[in-house]
C-alpha cells in the first residue's frame, strides 16, 4: 500500500491511518467480547483442552472474521505509523523507497501468514 | 544601571563573547546589539531594517527563545543577563545572521499569491473581487505574517525533517486557500500533501508561541487539515 505514494496521497493514507486505529479499539473490543461468549471462557481458553480449545474458537465465523480484521488493522496501523517515524529521521528519495517497500512487504507477509493461521484454524 | 549582553559569534568556532552595556529606558535587544556594534566590536553580524517588527529581519534566540530584537525590552526580560544566539533551524552565515534560502524556497513552493483560472481577467481586472467582512475575517491574520522565521525555527518538525515545508509556508497555504477570490486549492495541495508535507505536523504548537505578529499558524494548520482531507472545499 505505501508503494502507492505518489497515487495515493498523503492525506489519504492518514485518514486510512486514524480509521485503522479506530479499527482496532472496535475490533479489538469485539474480539474481547467474543472470547469470552463464544462457548465458555474456561472452554475457549482453559489448558485442558490444549491447542484445540484455542482452535474450537476459530470454528466461529464472526470470531475469526473479526480477528482476521484485527490482524488487518494493526498491520497497517504499526508499520505506517513506523513508515512515519522513519522518513522523518531522515529524508531521501533512496531511503523512502527502502522504507516503503521493506514495511509493506513485511505487512504484507505478516498479514498473509496470520490469514493463512485464521484459515488453517478453521479447517482442523 | 549596567547589563551583560552575552553574543553568540561563530568564528574562529562557535563561543560566546560578553559585552557590558549601559542600560537605558525603553532600550530594545537590538538598541543593545547596536550599542555593542556601535562602541564595543564593530565585528559583530547581526541583520536588521526597520527597528519596528515590520521587516521580520532581527529574528534571534534571545534567553534561549526566538524573538524579534527590536521588538523585545530588556526590561521585559526581567534579566540583566541576556544571551543572543543565532535561530534554530537555519545554516549560521556569521554570528546571529542566519541563511533563510531554505526557509523561502518553502515559503514559495506554496504560491504565496492569488491565483485565477481566468488569467487576462486577474491582469486586467474589469470589476473589482469583493468580499465580505466575514470572508475577509477566514484569512486576515495570516496575512500580518512578516516572514521572520521565528516559528520555523521553533517548530521540532522542521528540526527533524527539512522536507517539511514548516509552520510560516503552511499557514500561508492555508492563507490563500481560505481567500474567497482565490482558485489555486488545487495546485497548493498538490505541495503540501506529500509524505513530508502537512500530514507531518505534531502539533506540538511552539510556532503559535513565539509569533511576534500574533498570528496562529498552528491554527492555520488544522483548518488547512480539512481542506487536505477534503472534508471542506
Ligand atoms: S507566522 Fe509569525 S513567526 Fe512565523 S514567519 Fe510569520 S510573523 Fe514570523
Ligand atoms: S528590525 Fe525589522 S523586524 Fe526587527
Amino acid at each position: 500500500m505505501f508503494f502507492l505514494g505518489d497515487y495515493l496521497r498523503e492525506s489519504r493514507i492518514m485518514l486510512l491511518h486514524y480509521f485503522s486505529g479506530v479499527g482496532i479499539l472496535v475490533s479489538g473490543a469485539i474480539h474481547l467480547v467474543l472470547v469470552f461468549f463464544v462457548g465458555s471462557y474456561e472452554e475457549n481458553l482453559s489448558f485442558d483442552g490444549g491447542i484445540f480449545s484455542v482452535i474450537a474458537v476459530y470454528r466461529n465465523f464472526a470470531f475469526a472474521f473479526t480477528l482476521e480484521l484485527l490482524l488487518i488493522f494493526v498491520a497497517f496501523h504499526a508499520f505506517n505509523g513506523l513508515r512515519v517515524i522513519l522518513i522523518e529521521l531522515y529524508q531521501g528519495k533512496k531511503w523512502e523507497m527502502s522504507v516503503n517497500w521493506v514495511l509493506t512487504a513485511i505487512a504484507a507477509f505478516l498479514v498473509i501468514y496470520g490469514t493463512r493461521t485464521v484459515l488453517l484454524a478453521r479447517l482442523i | 544601571m549596567e547589563i551583560s549582553l552575552s553574543v553568540s559569534r561563530s568564528t574562529p568556532k562557535r563561543h560566546f563573547e560578553e559585552f557590558t552595556i549601559p542600560l537605558q529606558k525603553g532600550m530594545t535587544v537590538l538598541d543593545a546589539l547596536i550599542y555593542a556594534k556601535e562602541n564595543l566590536d564593530h565585528s559583530i553580524a547581526m541583520r536588521y531594517s526597520c527597528r519596528m517588527a515590520v521587516c521580520g529581519s532581527c529574528g534571534m534566540k534571545v534567553n534561549g527563545r526566538p524573538m524579534l530584537a527590536c521588538y523585545t525590552q530588556i526590561s521585559e526580560l526581567k534579566s540583566n543577563r541576556i544571551k543572543v544566539e543565532p535561530l534554530d533551524n537555519c545554516a549560521i552565515i556569521r554570528d546571529l545572521v542566519t541563511d533563510f534560502a531554505e526557509f523561502f524556497s518553502h515559503h514559495k513552493s506554496v504560491h504565496p499569491y492569488l491565483i485565477r483560472n481566468d488569467v487576462k481577467e486577474q491582469d486586467n481586472p474589469v470589476k473589482e473581487f469583493l468580499q465580505k467582512p466575514e470572508e475577509v475575517e477566514k484569512y486576515l491574520q495570516y496575512s500580518y505574517c512578516i516572514k521572520c522565521g521565528l516559528c520555523y525555527s521553533a517548530c521540532p518538525t522542521v528540526a527533524a525533517d527539512k522536507e517539511f515545508p514548516g509552520p510560516q509556508a503552511l499557514a500561508q497555504a492555508y492563507r490563500y486557500i481560505a481567500d474567497s477570490r482565490d482558485e489555486g486549492i488545487q495546485k497548493r495541495i498538490d505541495v503540501i500533501d506529500t509524505a513530508h508535507g502537512i500530514a507531518r505536523c505534531h502539533f506540538a504548537g511552539t510556532c503559535s508561541s513565539v509569533c511576534p505578529k500574533g498570528i496562529d499558524p498552528a491554527q492555520g494548520i488544522q483548518l488547512l487539515r480539512r481542506y487536505t482531507l477534503s472534508l471542506k472545499r
